[in-house]
C-alpha cells in the first residue's frame, strides 16, 4: 500500500475508541515514511488528522499555526484553509475574542468559493459567533454523516447541548447529551463516555433529579477509576458520596469516600481528602459509633497538620465543634479524650 | 461671579477668556497666543484681519498636541503615550495647562464622585450647579461594602457556641501554616482558602439548603465557593469547568447535605472549587485571576483614597494607589509575556474578566452631532397659496415673506447636549483613573508589588491628553453659541469630531489598560 492510500485510510478512521488508537499508530508509521519536502500535502493531511485526534496538547495549536504557514507557502490552498478553520474553531471555543475576524472571514470565504469543508467553516464560525452557534452547528451536523466524522459529530452534539442550555431548552440540551453519549457508546470510547455521563449526571443534579443522576455518575466513576483519572474521580466521587448519604446507601458512600481519600491525596486536593474523612466520620456516627466518628477526625487533624493547607484542618476542627454541639459537651468530651489518647503518638 | 473660571483655575483646566468685554474693547490678532481661546464675537471681528483659514490654522496648531488621541487605535495609542513617557515629557510644560480630575467642580470634594468636575463649559451667568448631597443612611451606610463583617449577619442563629470551637482549638492547638514547598498539584489553587481561615465560621449549628443561595459574602466558607462558581460559570474557558461551576454556583441541595453538617458542605464545595480550577488549568495564573475577581474591597478602597486625593484636586491613578497604601513596581521584564501560548492568553482573558467583575459598570457617553435648525421653507410657487401663507404668517406672528430670511444661528440649545456629553466624558475619564487605581490595588492585594506602575503612568498621561482635547474642543464650541453659522463654518463640527475621536480613543485606552493589568498578574 502506498503512502497516499495509507493517508486515505487514516482519514477514514473515526478517532474514537479503538479506532483512535489505530489511527494514532498509523499516523506514527506514516510520519516515519513520508518525505515532507516531496509530498507536503501528505504531511499536512497527516498533521491535521493528528491534531484532530489530540487537539488539547499544549503545543497543538502552535503547531497548527506553523502548519498553516507551511501550507500557504506550498500553495496548498485547500489544506491551508482547512487548517485556518480548525485553528479558528479550537481557539474560538475557548476564547472567541482571540480569533481575528479577518482570518476567519478569509478562511470561510475560501471554503465557500471552493465548495469544500462545509461542516468545518460552519463550526469555525459557530465558535466565534455564539448567537449563530445553534443554527450553524445544526447545519454542520447535516454534513457530518461519514464514519470518519463520528468524533466531530460527538463534539458538535456536546456543543449543541451547551447552546440549548443557554437558550433554556433543558430537554433539548439533554437530547444532545444523550446523542453524544450514544456515539461514544457505539465506538466504546471510555474518555467520551466518562465525559458524557458526567455531564448528564450534572444536568440531572441541576434539575434536582438526583436519583436519575446516580447511574450516569456511577458509570463515569467506574470509567475514571479504570483510567486512573484522579481529577474526574474526585469530581464524581464528591457528588456521589453526598447522593449515597441522601439515599442512605452507606456501603456505597463508604466506598466513594475511600476513593476521595486516595485520589484527593494523589492530586493534592486536600479538601477532597477532608471531605472523605468527614463522610466516613458521618457514616460512623450514623452507625452509632461515636468514638470512631470523633477518632477519625482527630487522627486526620494530627496526621495532616503541617502537610496540608490550614484551611483544610480548620474544616476538620469546625466539624469536631459541630459534633460537640450535636452530642453535647459531656458525651463528646468523653469520646474526644479517648480519641486524643489513642492518637497521642501520631 | 463666574463659577467656571474659579473651578477651572483650581482644576488647572484651560482658562476661558478673561471677560467678554475686554475682547470687545481690543480685539487683536497679536493678543491671541497658542492655546488661547477666541470668543465668537472676537473671532467674527478678527475675520477681516486673518480670515477663517487663519483661525483654522491657529486652532489646528493648538490641537496638534492632541494628535496622539486621534487617528490611532487600541494599542498604538498606548505605545505612543509610552514613548512620550520614555522621553520624560513633562506634561505640565505643555502649552495647555495641566488637566486634573476631580475636586468637585468648585474645588471642594464631592462626597459621591471624587472625579466629578462639575460644570466645565460656560456658567458665567448661570446659577452654580447643584452638588450631589452625601447620602445619609439611617444605619451607618457609610460602612464600605468590603466591611461585610460589620453588617448584620442573617445566619447568626446558625452560629455555634464559641466555647465548642475554643475547646477544640485549646486541645489540638492552633493550625500551623502549610509550608510553601508542599504547595504542589492542586494545592496551588488557594483562592478558596481565604473563606476557610476561621474555624468559628466553618462549624455551624445547622445546615439549610438556602445557605448556598443566600450567602453572597465572599469571605464566608460557602459564600466564597458559590462566588467563585458564579464567576467561573461564565468566565472559564473550558466547558467542563463552566458546567461544574454552574453546579456549585446555584442552589444544588445535594451539595449541602445536613448529615455532614456545615463543615462537610464547606469541604465538598471547597474540593469542587479546586476541581473547577484544575479543569480550567493555568495553575497560579488562573488562581490569581479568581482571587482578583473576589477582591471586592479594591473599588471601595480606591474610592476612599480618591476622595482623599480629591482634596488636592488631583484624582490621578498613581496618587490613588499610593494613598490606598499599596505598592506598584515598574515592569523590569522587557520580554512579552505572550509567546504564542494559548494558555497564557486564556489566563489574561480570565484576569480581564476578573477586573470587569470588581469594577463598576462603565458607561461611555455618546457625543451627539450638532443639529442645526432647518432653514425657513421657501414661499409656495402657487401665488394664491403663497398669499394665504403670508396672511397666516402675519396673523400668527410667523415670518413675513417680505422680510429678509433670518440669519441661521448656532443656538445654545443646539450645542448644549454636546457640551453636556463632553462634561460626562471628562467625568468618565476621571472615573477611569479611579478604576485603574482600583485594578492596581486589587492586583497588589493578590500578589505583592505587581508591575503596574508603568501602566498607571501611561494611562494617566493619556487620559489627561484626552481630557485636554475634550475641554479645548468644548471651550471652542461654547464660544460659538449665538454665532451665525455662516461665520463659524465647519468649526463647530470639527470640535464635535475631535470630541468623538477622543471618546473612541478613551474606550481603546481603557481596554489596553485592563489588558496590561491582567498581563501584569502573570509577570
Amino acid at each position: 500500500m502506498n503512502l497516499e492510500h495509507q493517508v486515505d485510510q487514516l482519514e477514514e478512521l473515526s478517532l474514537l475508541g479503538a479506532e483512535k488508537l489505530q489511527a494514532l499508530e498509523l499516523a506514527d508509521q506514516i510520519a516515519m515514511q513520508v518525505d515532507a519536502n516531496q509530498r507536503p500535502d501528505l504531511a499536512l493531511r497527516l498533521l491535521i488528522r493528528r491534531f484532530l485526534a489530540a487537539p488539547h496538547t499544549p503545543d497543538a495549536l502552535a503547531q497548527l499555526a506553523t502548519a498553516e504557514a507551511w501550507a500557504s507557502a506550498e500553495g496548498e490552498t485547500d489544506l491551508a484553509t482547512h487548517i485556518q478553520l480548525l485553528w479558528c474553531r479550537h481557539v474560538g471555543l475557548t476564547d472567541r475574542d482571540a480569533v481575528p475576524m479577518s482570518v476567519l472571514n478569509e478562511a470561510v470565504e475560501a471554503a465557500q468559493e471552493l465548495s469544500i469543508l462545509d461542516a468545518e467553516w460552519r463550526l469555525a464560525r459557530a465558535a466565534v459567533q455564539p448567537n449563530e452557534g445553534l443554527r450553524l452547528r445544526e447545519e454542520a451536523l447535516l454534513h457530518l454523516t461519514s464514519h470518519a466524522s463520528a468524533h466531530d459529530r460527538l463534539l458538535v452534539h456536546l456543543e449543541l447541548a451547551g447552546d440549548r442550555l443557554r437558550g433554556a431548552d433543558i430537554a433539548g440540551s439533554l437530547r444532545h447529551l444523550d446523542m453524544a453519549h450514544q456515539i461514544a457508546d457505539e465506538h466504546q470510547d471510555p474518555d467520551f463516555i466518562c465525559i458524557c455521563s458526567s455531564r448528564i449526571g450534572l444536568h440531572y443534579i441541576e434539575r434536582g433529579l438526583s436519583v436519575q443522576a446516580i447511574p450516569y455518575l456511577e458509570r463515569a466513576l467506574a470509567l475514571a477509576t479504570s483510567e486512573d483519572d484522579d481529577l474526574r474521580i474526585v469530581i464524581v466521587a464528591t457528588l456521589l458520596s453526598t447522593l449515597y448519604l441522601q439515599q442512605d446507601n452507606q456501603t456505597a458512600a463508604a466506598h466513594v469516600a475511600d476513593l476521595l481519600l486516595v485520589s484527593g491525596a494523589r492530586r493534592a486536593n486536600w479538601f477532597a481528602v477532608v471531605d472523605g474523612h468527614i463522610t466516613r466520620s458521618s457514616l460512623s456516627l450514623m452507625e452509632g459509633d461515636i468514638t470512631a466518628a470523633i477518632n477519625r477526625l482527630v487522627r486526620a487533624i494530627l496526621r495532616l497538620r503541617e502537610l496540608v493547607p490550614g484551611a483544610a484542618i480548620n474544616i476538620l476542627k469546625g466539624r469536631l465543634a459541630e459534633l460537640r454541639h450535636e452530642l453535647g459537651s459531656a458525651v463528646f468530651d468523653g469520646h474526644y479524650q479517648e480519641a486524643m489518647k489513642a492518637n497521642k503518638d501520631v | 461671579m463666574a463659577i467656571s473660571q474659579e473651578q477651572r483655575k483650581k482644576l488647572g483646566l484651560p482658562q476661558q477668556e478673561a471677560t467678554e468685554s475686554q475682547y470687545e474693547k481690543t480685539p487683536s490678532l497679536e493678543r491671541i497666543e497658542e492655546g488661547q481661546e477666541i470668543v465668537p464675537e472676537a473671532a467674527e471681528r478678527l475675520q477681516p484681519q486673518m480670515g477663517n483659514q487663519a483661525v483654522q490654522a491657529l486652532l489646528s496648531r493648538t490641537a496638534s498636541t492632541t494628535q496622539t488621541a486621534t487617528g490611532t487605535a487600541d494599542l498604538e495609542l498606548a505605545e505612543e503615550v509610552g514613548e512620550a513617557q520614555d522621553e520624560e515629557k513633562d506634561v505640565s510644560s505643555l502649552d495647555m495647562p495641566d488637566v486634573s480630575f476631580g475636586g468637585g467642580g468648585d474645588g471642594t470634594p464631592v462626597e459621591e464622585s471624587p472625579w466629578d468636575v462639575g460644570r466645565l463649559f460656560g456658567g458665567d451667568d448661570d446659577p452654580p450647579p447643584k452638588k450631589p448631597q452625601p447620602k445619609r443612611s439611617r444605619s451607618g451606610r457609610a460602612r464600605g461594602p468590603g466591611n461585610t463583617s460589620d453588617l448584620e449577619d442573617p445566619f447568626d442563629d446558625e452560629e455555634l457556641d464559641a466555647g465548642h470551637i475554643e475547646h477544640i482549638e485549646n486541645t489540638l492547638g492552633e493550625t500551623p501554616k502549610m509550608k510553601e514547598e508542599y504547595r504542589s498539584g492542586d494545592a496551588r489553587y488557594r483562592a478558596i482558602e481565604v473563606g476557610l481561615q476561621i474555624p468559628h465560621a466553618i462549624g455551624r449549628r445547622q445546615l439549610i439548603p438556602e445557605s448556598m443561595v443566600d450567602r453572597t459574602d465572599h469571605l464566608d466558607p460557602l459564600g466564597r465557593a458559590t462566588s467563585i462558581g458564579r464567576f467561573m460559570a461564565t468566565a472559564a474557558t473550558q466547558e467542563d469547568a463552566r458546567l461544574l461551576a454552574q453546579t456549585t454556583s446555584g442552589p444544588a441541595s445535594i451539595l449541602v447535605n445536613p448529615q455532614t453538617g456545615h463543615a462537610g458542605a464547606s469541604a465538598r464545595l471547597a474540593s469542587l472549587t479546586v476541581c473547577i480550577e484544575a479543569l480550567e488549568g493555568g495553575s497560579t495564573g488562573t488562581d490569581d485571576a479568581i482571587r482578583l475577581a473576589l477582591c471586592r474591597d479594591a473599588w471601595p478602597s480606591a474610592l476612599a483614597a480618591a476622595k482623599q486625593t480629591a482634596k488636592t484636586g488631583r484624582v490621578v491613578a498613581p496618587s490613588i494607589v499610593e494613598a490606598a497604601g499599596e505598592l506598584s513596581e515598574d515592569n523590569k521584564i522587557h520580554q512579552p509575556i505572550l509567546r504564542g501560548s494559548h494558555t497564557d492568553l486564556a489566563k489574561i482573558r480570565l484576569g480581564q474578566l476578573a477586573l470587569v467583575e470588581i469594577l463598576p459598570t462603565t458607561h461611555l457617553p455618546h457625543i451627539p452631532s450638532i443639529q442645526f435648525s432647518s432653514a425657513p421653507a421657501p414661499p409656495s410657487d402657487d401665488p394664491i397659496l403663497a398669499a394665504v401663507d403670508a396672511t397666516l404668517a402675519k396673523f400668527t406672528g410667523g415670518i413675513n415673506p417680505a422680510d429678509l430670511p433670518q440669519q441661521k444661528i448656532l443656538s445654545e440649545q443646539a450645542i448644549q447636549p454636546v457640551l453636556n456629553a463632553a462634561t460626562e466624558l471628562v467625568n468618565a475619564m476621571g472615573k477611569a483613573q479611579v478604576e485603574m487605581a482600583a485594578a492596581a490595588i486589587a492586583l497588589a492585594r493578590v500578589r505583592p508589588a505587581p508591575p503596574t506602575r508603568s501602566t498607571l503612568k501611561h494611562a494617566d498621561t493619556a487620559l489627561r491628553d484626552l481630557a485636554r482635547t475634550v475641554v479645548k474642543a468644548g471651550d471652542r464650541l461654547h464660544k460659538f453659541r449665538g454665532a451665525p453659522s455662516a461665520a463659524v463654518g465647519d468649526l463647530p463640527i470639527q470640535a464635535v469630531e475631535e470630541m468623538q475621536v477622543a471618546a473612541t480613543a478613551f474606550a481603546a485606552l481603557r481596554v489596553w489598560a485592563m489588558h496590561a493589568f491582567a498581563e501584569a498578574m502573570l509577570r
